[in-house]
């Protein structure tokens, strides 16, 4: 078939198949170029473990003073609201 | 005797949204503290930014249509409240804004072996702590790691990221792209730092 992708445009689409973004099509296109390719799976694995790490990395709750700050603000608008 | 009738109506929806509003958006508060510290970097504007976005947010609640994305437009009022407010306040220089799709297909296309991690290292970016990602992130310009912040942390789409920041999709692609290159180089680096990743091997292959 020619259907079959090249490392260039795998490497392209890396993202777009990492981030969900890509037609189901196109994502078992590259799926299947990631499983006869070393070069390309490497990629994508580091692509991987990096988006991983950030989501890991930076979640933080807001300090509990701001929660009671933001409540404390809203009810003020509130009776603002009040005719 | 018709003002009472038809002001009536007004004040008591002007309630009840007040109270939706803090039913359903006060939930992302933590989330938006999130975000507002990559942004600005430093607690206390984090904090500030929170506060100014729920109340423009609690402001504008009106224009809010139901269904819809409320974390994304949460999000894009902490985007424009940054920008206008904070952005100037810290006056970090800006990158230059030829940043149409360009280079970084054809980079990432010549750049298949040239990174300097191996396989079996991808792993080891996984031991790096939270710390160092975070000063990373810190590192990069502003529009690569906004971009970077609300597809991986965040997981938004490119739709709605191109919403929240205000640019088409291909400048989010493009920022998304370079920002992780940046990262990627950055958090190599102190993999290698801290031995995580042989200093030597894999430089130039």
């Amino acid at each position: 078939m020619s259907d079959e992708v090249n490392c260039a445009e795998a490497l392209a689409k890396l993202f777009d198949f990492l981030d969900a973004e890509i037609s189901e099509l196109d994502g078992d296109r590259i799926r299947a170029h990631l499983a006869d390719c070393d070069g390309c799976l490497h990629e994508y694995d580091i692509e991987d473990h990096l988006k991983a790490l950030v989501r890991r990395s930076c979640k933080e709750a807001a300090p509990a003073e701001l929660h009671v700050r933001i409540r404390q603000q809203l009810t003020v608008l509130r009776t603002r609201l009040e005719p | 005797m018709t003002e009472e009738t038809s002001r009536a109506p007004v004040d008591e929806a002007a309630a009840e949204r007040a109270a939706r509003f803090e039913a359903e958006a006060l939930v992302y508060v933590d989330q938006l503290y999130s975000a507002a510290l990559r942004m600005t970097r430093n607690p206390t504007d984090a904090e500030d930014l929170v506060q100014e976005t729920i109340a423009k947010a609690f402001a504008a609640f009106h224009q809010y249509r139901p269904g819809t994305n409320l974390k994304a437009w949460l999000y894009r009022i902490l985007t424009n409240t940054f920008i206008n407010t904070y952005r100037k306040k810290q006056r970090e220089p800006q990158e230059s804004s030829g940043e149409e799709i360009e280079d970084w297909q054809i980079a990432r296309a010549a750049s298949h072996t040239s990174t300097g991690l191996r396989s079996a290292e991808a792993e080891a970016l996984d031991a790096l702590p939270d710390s160092d990602v975070k000063e990373a992130l810190a590192a990069i310009g502003e529009d690569f790691r906004m971009a970077v912040y609300l597809a991986d942390v965040e997981g938004f789409s490119y739709k709605e990221i191109a919403e929240i920041m205000g640019t088409p999709i291909g400048t989010v692609m493009s920022r998304l792209h370079r920002g992780r290159h940046q990262l990627r180089e950055l958090l190599t680096d102190y993999a290698r730092e801290r031995g995580l990743v042989p200093a030597a091997e894999g430089g130039r292959s």
